[in-house]
């Protein structure tokens, strides 16, 4: 379980976050939403250990989070951006294998070879292991990166769950990866994993996620399950805008329309 | 293994290149007497003898600068993989970034204002003051462009070029206003010095520079996965359970030490840290680790070929080294930005 | 990883090996026939050539062009930036050079170096005065046994100054001159100091050296020229020739504001005759005085 007590953050005098209190479990696909400058990215990057000046604490399965766990919570915890910076050719099985750098002191194993062998596999990447990451397109990179994010957690550790945390991965991504990013997520979750992720679509997290945190000028407004959080009073709060949800009997979830 | 044979390949190499750059230069020297001049050194007694001055060229001329060749090419080329890595710009290196002209002046300092000063304290401290104070200064340089040009974790590749130029400019400047007032056999030192020579090679700065380097590259090796995690960002590389300050931290310095030890002795030579990482990484490969130790052989040998032709192309004078690899470091750099900007990148050379 | 081990290995055997031997100093065995001398001063190189000498001079320097047989001698380099190596391949039986204030032979490795590798060195005096030059001239005269030469260029040159300090009483007027290099690049100017061959010979010859600076050479900027006001200009053919008449280097800025330029009273001299003594500085500065002496 990973919770947040009573996190605040400031910048200056601009208070980004402001007592946020919430907790993830293991099993469920969490999202965090809320417009820009909401302090969604914030949140997570403290969540992460990025970010360290804040009041109130991190526990990750009970035990707070201090400045200088860099090594320990590697490998039990991965986290996926929206770009990444990586200008320099190495191949895709290269890039993967980072993933396993907090298991290695100097060179991989046979084990981490296997790892990342299988995690090509399971996301149908092996074709391109050998591929000069810079020629892949933008939703095959993203790709490599949770490759490498699945490598980075694939063991179980003795004790407490594994994390992932997603900072808007797919926003820039084809439909087809968006929706195969958020199905592997289920997965992960589904195996014990504690899953959080900062997303912008509104109408994927009603179709993907079980518990929404909702932000608001760094306070949380909604913290429940989605089709309680995603509501019209709450999209006018947030947006100014008005707001229809639909449902419909083929579908498991609803469907949010905007400005009607 | 891929990489295997390229090493071996380098390796081989780089054994060729100092065979010829032994041979070559204004006096000619056989293998005969490169035999039979090691194996006195070794306490063997050969049966034939050999000219004395052939073998005092040798010993004590052409072989300690052949192997100074490859120590300081190994070191700038390794200091350039480093900074590439560091700032996640494959257009960097320490001549372009000021390390190499700040180490010149630091040592420039020292020469000028009396190292005499410092040898009445201990002879030993007087023959390492030279290379500290470069260090000191070649530092301060780096961390100014360092700090200057990476804002939130990320560095604007323009912003480190335009600091680099300032810094250089500074550095530069204040050698030349050093060589100004300094009294004129030292005066004409410094400006030799600013375009580089391996013509004052000798034992103990073979000793000293192959010392530091080979400690220094070793120790780059052992962060070599940190530094491959570095090129995902900062972020990412302390998500992987890196600490990217103190890595950063250990780099420079690393990578500093090597820079300073090797201006302090040759002067500055450029292009070398710039082309060297960029040539092996025409083998589809910018993993650190290879890099490194990739740059290390494949440094020796350009830089021991290059110092061949400074001392054969005008014989019996010398060209500066620094103007070799200018000259054949500038369009080899040309041609590669022009492969890559044809070729298959997209974006990210130009941060 | 085992390649790089290999080459280690193989370059630390090359260092201990290396290390085993030794090489110290070995005066003992130094050659002393004189039949190859790589000379790397141009004074020693006329001195050597008048002594009839100049038949065993190998190599000289780059700026050693007196007499003209020297310039058809291989050279080495320019003698502020020789190569071991290439005075090595001439295979020397001796090197000689100037020691004392006139020392500058660089980089600053190249001697120690011939040294290490067993080259003989001979290191001849500097010359301040007249004095050190007779002595000079007598020191090469002994060791190329041609003493009787010697004394024949020592006594022209007493007598040639003899007949200087007796001319000049007949001078009333005591010229400001200034001699100067032009500069290789940009307009900067070299004079010639209070120190060195050329302004004795200045004085010798009458006249005072409209350049105040304590120091051999400095550069001028055009302003402190035009300070100097100096009456007559000596340009060495160096600079001079770049320009190739009177006409364009009175226009060069600075100069053309000295009384020098306006009353067209610039010279060429060659830069062997004043830069350092020698057996014909009796002889020049007796040109000297003529030039600088003249009323137009």
């Amino acid at each position: 379980m990973l919770e947040v007590q009573n996190v605040s953050f400031r910048i200056g005098k601009r208070l980004i976050l402001d007592t946020v209190s919430t907790s993830f479990l293991p099993g469920n696909v969490s999202m965090i939403i809320g417009p820009n400058g909401s302090g969604k990215s914030t949140l997570l990057k403290i969540i992460s250990n990025e970010l360290k000046r804040y009041s109130g604490s991190i526990s990750y399965g009970g035990k707070i989070l201090t400045a200088g766990q860099h090594s320990s919570l590697a490998k039990r915890r991965a986290v996926l951006a929206q770009h990444s910076e990586l200008s320099f050719p190495l191949t895709v099985e290269e890039v993967v294998m980072m993933g396993r750098y907090p298991h290695f002191k100097v060179q991989p194993t046979a084990h981490d070879q296997l790892v990342v062998n299988q995690v090509l596999e399971e996301l149908n990447m092996t074709r391109l292991r050998f591929q000069n990451y810079l020629t892949l397109s933008g939703g095959e990179k993203q790709k490599t990166h949770f490759a490498r994010a699945l490598a980075q957690i694939r063991e179980v550790p003795v004790e407490g769950c594994r994390y992932l945390l997603l900072d808007e991965p797919i926003a820039s991504l084809d439909l087809n990866y968006q929706h195969e990013f958020l199905r592997m997520a289920r997965l992960l979750a589904s195996d014990n994993i504690v899953v959080v992720a900062v997303i912008h679509d509104l109408n994927l997290a009603l179709q993907y996620a079980d518990h929404i945190v909702a932000l608001h000028h760094g306070k949380v407004i909604a913290d429940n399950k989605p089709q309680q959080v995603i509501t019209p009073s709450l999209i006018d709060s947030m947006y100014g805008l008005k707001s229809r949800i639909l449902h419909t009997d083929n579908l498991p979830f609803p469907i949010l329309v905007t400005n009607v | 293994m891929k990489f295997g044979s390229i090493y071996l390949c380098l390796g081989i190499g780089l054994v060729i290149s100092v065979l010829l750059s032994i041979r070559a230069g204004a006096v000619d020297v056989s293998y005969r007497e490169i035999i039979i001049s090691l194996a006195k050194a070794c306490g063997l007694h050969p049966a034939t003898e050999i000219d004395r001055i052939q073998e005092g060229l040798f010993m004590q001329i052409r072989l300690p600068r052949v192997l100074l060749c490859v120590a300081v090419g190994a070191g700038l080329s390794v200091s350039g993989a480093l900074m590439q890595a560091l700032f996640r710009n494959p257009i960097v290196e320490p001549g372009l970034i000021g390390t190499s002209a700040g180490s010149a002046f630091g040592a420039a300092l020292v020469f000028v204002a009396g190292r005499t000063l410092f040898i009445e304290l201990s002879p030993v401290l007087g023959a390492l003051i030279l290379p500290c104070s470069a260090f000191v200064f070649g530092l301060l340089s780096t961390l100014i462009v360092y700090r200057l040009s990476s804002a939130a974790g990320k560095v604007s590749a323009a912003t480190m070029i335009l600091v680099g130029i300032a810094v250089n400019a500074v550095a530069a400047s204040g050698t030349g206003f050093l060589s100004y007032i300094a009294r004129d056999p030292q005066a004409r030192s410094i400006t030799f010095w600013s375009l580089g020579t391996f013509s004052g090679a000798d034992w103990p700065s073979v000793y000293l520079v192959g010392a530091v380097t080979l400690v220094c590259i070793l120790a780059a090796l052992r962060f070599s996965k940190s530094l491959n995690a570095l090129l995902l960002g900062e972020e990412e590389a302390g998500y992987l359970g890196i600490d990217p300050d103190k890595l950063k931290m250990r780099i420079l310095l690393v990578n500093t030490a090597m820079v300073a030890i090797a201006t302090s002795v040759v002067g500055v030579i450029g292009f070398v840290g710039l082309i060297v990482p960029h040539l092996l990484r025409l083998f589809k490969s910018a993993d650190n680790r290879f890099l490194i130790i990739g740059s290390a052989l494949l440094g020796g040998i350009l830089m021991t070929a290059a110092d061949m032709l400074s001392r054969v192309l005008l014989a019996p004078a010398e060209l500066p080294i620094g103007i070799v690899t200018a000259l054949v470091g500038a369009p080899v750099f040309l041609w590669i930005l022009g492969r890559q900007k044809s070729g298959e990148r997209k974006g990210g050379f130009y941060a | 990883m085992k390649k790089q081990n290999l080459l280690l290995c193989l370059l630390s055997l090359g260092m201990l090996a290396s290390s085993c031997g030794r090489f110290g100093n070995k005066e003992d065995e130094k050659r002393t026939d004189t039949d190859r001398i790589v000379c790397v001063s141009k004074q020693l190189t006329e001195l050597l050539f008048a002594l009839g000498a100049g038949d065993k001079i190998v190599a000289v320097d780059l700026s050693s062009t007196y007499p003209e047989a020297a310039k058809k001698l291989p050279t080495v380099g320019y003698h502020r930036m020789l190569s071991a190596e290439g005075i090595i391949a001439m295979k020397p039986a001796v090197v000689f050079y100037n020691g004392g204030q006139d020392a500058s032979i660089g980089p600053a490795t190249v001697l120690p170096q011939l040294q290490k590798v067993g080259i003989a060195l001979k290191e001849w005096r500097g010359t301040e005065t007249l004095e050190d030059i007779k002595t000079l001239i007598h020191e090469l005269g002994v060791y190329l046994h041609a003493e009787t030469k010697a004394d024949s260029l020592c006594n022209k040159l007493d007598a040639d100054l003899q007949r200087v300090a007796e001319k000049r009483k007949t001078y009333r007027d005591t010229p400001t001159v200034m001699i100067i290099h032009f500069g290789r690049a940009s307009n900067i100017y070299f004079p010639f100091g209070r120190k060195g061959a050329g302004n004795s010979m200045i004085e010798w010859a009458g006249g005072v050296n409209a350049v105040d600076t304590s120091s051999k050479f400095r550069t001028l900027s055009p302003e402190i020229l035009v300070k100097c006001q100096p009456q007559v200009i000596l340009a060495t053919e160096f600079g001079f020739d770049r320009l190739g008449d009177v006409g364009k280097f009175k226009e060069l800025p600075g100069i053309a504001l000295t009384p020098a330029a306006k009353d067209n009273r610039i010279y060429r001299v060659e830069e062997h005759d004043l830069l350092y003594f020698g057996p014909r500085t009796g002889e020049n500065i007796l040109r000297l005085m003529e030039v600088i002496h003249q009323k137009k």
